[in-house]
Formats: C-alpha cells, sequence, structure tokens
C-alpha cells in the first residue's frame, strides 16, 4: 500500500504545534551550538585569546588571529564543534525527543526526569552511533572530494568547459545529496532504539533495512526539511566569497540561523521518520491480526 | 518550556555580553576599524574616477581614528602608513610629507617602518617635481636602511626614474653606481639573504639597461654561487629571458642547465631542467635542419 507522505507531514506539523515539547531537546543543542559559537566568534579577543590565540597560530597562521582573519576560520571550527556536540549530546537529545513523541504518541506522561533517565540508558549506544555516523559522512565527503573533481575535470577536458562557479554548486549539490541518502539509511536508527528497545547494532540493520525497502517514501519524507535547510548549506560552502561580498560577520548570522532553523527542521524530519515507523508497525500488526 | 527558552537566551545574551565587555577596545577593534577603511578604500582605488567626496572624506577620517584612538594597536602603524598612501593617491603632497615626518618621529626604532616612511617621502617628492629632494631621501634609504626591501631597491629605483624620464646618460651612470653598490653588498654578504637579493638586483640593473651579455655572465656567477633548489627555481625564467629570447643563445641556457643537474640533488627539479633542455635540443635541431 502507497504511504501517505502528505498526511505524515500534517501528523507531524500538528503534533509538534500542539506539543512543542518534542522542540526542547533540539532547542538546548541550538543553545549549545549557539554558546560555542559566541566563544569562537570571540577566542581571539581577550580574555579568550589567551587560550586560543597560541593554538590558532600553531594550526591556522597569525594572519587568523587578526580580524577579518579570525571570522574566516570560524565556519570550519563551528563546524567541528557541532559535531562534537551531536556525538556527546545531540543523539541523546534526539533520543530524549523521540521518547517525548512516543509518549504523547502512547498517552503516556511526559515527565522530564523519567525521559533523560530513560535515554541515558542506552547514551553508550547513542554514542557510538554519533561516532559512526560522524566517521561515515566524513568518509563519504571525502571520497565525494576525490572523485567528483576528475568527473567534472574529464567533463571539462573532453565535452564542455565547466565554469567555477557551476563547478562549486556541482560540488555542494553532490555534497548535500550524499548526506541526504547516508542519512535514508541512517535516520531509524535511533527512533527503532527509543520505541523498539532494541540494541544498536540492530536498530541500525533494521533502519538500513527500512530505507532499503523503502528509499523513495523515506527520502520523500526527509526532503523538505532538507529542502528547507538547501540555502544555507548553499551560503555556507560560499562563505569565503560572502564574507568578501558583504561583510565579515555575515558567517556568524548565517550560523546563527541555521541553528535555529535545524531545530525545526532536525525535530521536523526525525519526528517525520519516528510517525513512519509506527505506522509501520501498525501495519505489521495490523496484518499479524 | 517558555521559561526555559527565555533562561537559555538570557544565558546567550549575557554570555555575549560579557565577552563584548571584556573584549572591549584594543588591538580587535583598530583591526576591524581599519579593515573596514581600507575595504572601502580599494573601492575608491577601483574606480577612482567617481569618487564622491564623502567617501574619500570618510576614508581618511576612519585611517585617522585607528591612528588617534588606538597610538599602541599595530593596526595604527599600518593605517598611518596607509594614509600616507591615501595622500599621495589623491595627490594631497603636502600632507604626505607632513604625515610620513610624523611616522618618523613616532617609530623611530622600527626600521620597516622608517623605510617605508621615507620611501613614501621620496614618492611626494618625485610626484611634486622635486626630484633633487627625492634622491636625497633615496640616498638615506640606501645608506641607513641598506637591510630592507626598499632600501636595497632605492638605486635600482632611482636609475629606473632616468630611464624612464629619457635621461639616457643619467640614467646609465645610476645603472652603473647601483652595479657597484649592489656588487660591494652581495661582497660584504656572500652566500646570506641579502647577498642573494643584492645579486638578482645587480641582475636586474643589467637587464633594466639593456646589457645582456653582461646579464648573463653575472647569471652564471649567481646560479654558481647560490644553488639551492629555491634560488634556481627564481632565476629560471631570467635564465630563459636572457639566453634564449634577448641573446638567442640557447645553448648557453642548455650548458647552465646541465651544470645545475650536475650540482643539485632535487630529482623533481632535474626533471624540470631536463625537459626543458630537451625541448631546447629539439627546437635547436629543427632550426638546424630547416636552415641545411
Amino acid at each position: 500500500m502507497k504511504y501517505n507522505i502528505r498526511k505524515n507531514w500534517l501528523n507531524t506539523l500538528d503534533t509538534l504545534r500542539t506539543r512543542p515539547v518534542i522542540l526542547l531537546p533540539f532547542i538546548v543543542v541550538a543553545f549549545l551550538e549557539c554558546l560555542s559559537l559566541e566563544f569562537l566568534y570571540f577566542s581571539t579577543r581577550a580574555p579568550l585569546s589567551f587560550v586560543a590565540n597560541p593554538i590558532i597560530r600553531k594550526f591556522f597562521g597569525e594572519a587568523f588571529i587578526h580580524y577579518p582573519g579570525n571570522l574566516a576560520i570560524v565556519p570550519q571550527l563551528f563546524y567541528y564543534k557541532q559535531m562534537a556536540i551531536y556525538i556527546i549530546l545531540g543523539v541523546l537529545l534526539t533520543a530524549i525527543s523521540i521518547n517525548i513523541f512516543k509518549n504523547i504518541k502512547n498517552g503516556l506522561p511526559v515527565t522530564a526526569r523519567a525521559m533523560v533517565k530513560n535515554s541515558l540508558h542506552s547514551y553508550f549506544s547513542f554514542l557510538i552511533y554519533g561516532i559512526l555516523v560522524t566517521v561515515l559522512m566524513f568518509l563519504l565527503k571525502t571520497a565525494d572530494l576525490f572523485v567528483l573533481p576528475k568527473v567534472l575535470n574529464r567533463i571539462s577536458t573532453y565535452f564542455f568547459n565547466i565554469p567555477d562557479s557551476i563547478y562549486n554548486i556541482t560540488v555542494m549539490l553532490s555534497l548535500f545529496f550524499t548526506n541526504m541518502i547516508l542519512q535514508v539509511f541512517l535516520i531509524a536508527t535511533i527512533p527503532v532504539i527509543v520505541i523498539e528497545k532494541k540494541r544498536l547494532f540492530k536498530a541500525l540493520a533494521k533502519s538500513i533495512a527500512l530505507g532499503a525497502r523503502n528509499f523513495f517514501t523515506v527520502f520523500a519524507l526527509m526532503f523538505l526539511p532538507f529542502f528547507i535547510y538547501l540555502p544555507i548549506v548553499f551560503l555556507k560552502s560560499f562563505s569565503t566569497q560572502l564574507a568578501d561580498k558583504a561583510f565579515p560577520e555575515i558567517n556568524i548570522y548565517i550560523s546563527v540561523f541555521g541553528s535555529i532553523l535545524s531545530v525545526f527542521l532536525d525535530s521536523f524530519a526525525i519526528i517525520c521518520v519516528s510517525q513512519f515507523l509506527l505506522d509501520k508497525n501498525k501495519d505489521v500488526k495490523g496484518k499479524a491480526a | 518550556m517558555k521559561k526555559t527558552i527565555i533562561i537559555l537566551i538570557s544565558i546567550l545574551i549575557a554570555v555575549y555580553v560579557i565577552l563584548t565587555m571584556l573584549g572591549s577596545g584594543g588591538e580587535y577593534a583598530a583591526e576591524k576599524l581599519f579593515y573596514r577603511a581600507m575595504k572601502t578604500n580599494s573601492k575608491i582605488m577601483a574606480n577612482p574616477d567617481v569618487v564622491p567626496p564623502k567617501l574619500l572624506k570618510d576614508v581618511e577620517n576612519s585611517l585617522k581614528k585607528v591612528v588617534e584612538k588606538y597610538p599602541k594597536a599595530e593596526s595604527a602603524k599600518a593605517a598611518d602608513i596607509t594614509l600616507t598612501e591615501f595622500y599621495i593617491y589623491n595627490k594631497r603632497y603636502d600632507d604626505a610629507l607632513s604625515r610620513a615626518d610624523s611616522i618618523i618621529k613616532k617609530y623611530d626604532k622600527n626600521t620597516a617602518l622608517l623605510s617605508t616612511a621615507h620611501f613614501l617621502k621620496a614618492r611626494s617628492y618625485e610626484k611634486k617635481d622635486q626630484w633633487a629632494k627625492a634622491l636625497k631621501e633615496f640616498e638615506v634609504l640606501r645608506d641607513d636602511y641598506t637591510n630592507t626591501q626598499l632600501g636595497l631597491r632605492s638605486p635600482l629605483y632611482v636609475a629606473d626614474y632616468y630611464s624612464e624620464k629619457g635621461r639616457d646618460t643619467d640614467a646609465r651612470q645610476a645603472y652603473n653606481e647601483a652595479v657597484q653598490f649592489y656588487k660591494k653588498i652581495e661582497k660584504e654578504n656572500s652566500k646570506s639573504m641579502l647577498g642573494y637579493a643584492a645579486s638578482t638586483l645587480t641582475l636586474q640593473a643589467y637587464l633594466n639597461m639593456g646589457d645582456y651579455e653582461q646579464a648573463g655572465s653575472f647569471l652564471e656567477e649567481t646560479v654558481n654561487k647560490y644553488m639551492s633548489p629555491m634560488a634556481i627555481m627564481q632565476l629560471l625564467p631570467q635564465a630563459e629571458n636572457i639566453f634564449v629570447i634577448k641573446l638567442n643563445k640557447p645553448e648557453k641556457a642548455i650548458e647552465l642547465y646541465k651544470s645545475i643537474i650536475e650540482k643539485v640533488k632535487d630529482g623533481k627539479l632535474k626533471k624540470v631542467l631536463q625537459k626543458r633542455i630537451d625541448q631546447l635540443s629539439d627546437k635547436k635541431g629543427s632550426v638546424s635542419v630547416s636552415k641545411s
């Protein structure tokens, strides 16, 4: 039977609107990201500069402890910090959000302490999952950046010249869709751990199987939030040119806006997939009955 | 939930305010102001014919503000120099001269800044058609700031000035004096960075006066003396220019490249040189065949 994606989206939006507490863990992630961004932004000024400047000088060079060079490295450093936040706390907070959603769906009470306690039981699994996703994303990015320029160079040599701007956009879109395809197979892992109480590797296997069997459905479910976030990815990949054309602080504003937008988009994507998982389970139970 | 969000936002605002207050003023604020002035200045430089006077005033005021408000900041030094250049560019030579004088007084121990200030003074006099005064500044640069890039280049600059003005006798004399000066510096600082820099300027002086035979033999001497891959990579375009283009003696270039291959250990450099030898040999061969 064909899955109704529109209905899933509308249900998810309705749930998020009526029970905004589901957003709270994602708001905490956005808060941590913004806080780390503030520290990065002020890192080359007193008093943080006493600690940060020697490190920046060693790894990036003298130019990057002065304005506007200091702002040029912020997007890159912020990306690393986002990764760290995601691994250490992001996955756990996502699990808490799914737990809240599950309890709301099952008509159970939503108690903060119980939610945190429940999720903390599987913290180690979440940590491993976070590392795994980060490593996979890194490997895919490296492979993409290794293969794609070669393909584009061949096209430029044998067929037609690809302008720099098109080249950069192609690389950016390729990385974006690679990440999206990876997510199709992995995104259901945390919902499976939380909703079905499965162990990490069994949940991972189920998520991959779910993604493989329902590739287009999961892809379509995630398409809307990913598509809305695409302009941010686009702006971030042209951060140097943007800072040069506008003003150096623009990348900080983009990062802040991206973090705030992620609160809604990440929660929407994960709840959509959790809803899909619940619907699938209901179908299986219905057929079995 | 609303309470939690308000608390989180308050924390972010508090951290922002505290860090802003702790980091306000000083070097960072000076750098920011200087960057903004420089950005506007580069816009002016890109299209100088249609600059509104207000924009010029803004740049001048911003640069002055950096100098006056943050006198101890590193950016203040750069702003002082930029302001002098700004005056020269806008044909305000008297302002440029007084700014350069104030730099000389203010930073009496900073050789790099002092040499730049003397150079800008010389440029201002040159633009004002007061060459005698400019020449004095170039002499100060040559004698007191020999170790700086501008000081070392000043004899060549003077000779090039005469050459551009069509004063051929003065130019030849100035080039010869420059060559003597650079050779002396090279001798005193042999096998050092300064010695190498003096050698390349000697070569440039020979080239600028059109004495390619002398330039060729001096190039060979320099290559043999400063046999490092980096120096050779820098000198290769000169070798091509002198032996292949100006003198039309590719065999001399081949000879030089062969001697380098024998002496250096760098595999990549050897490969580059061998490739060039092959190309030059092929060219030479095809020319001989077509002649016969």
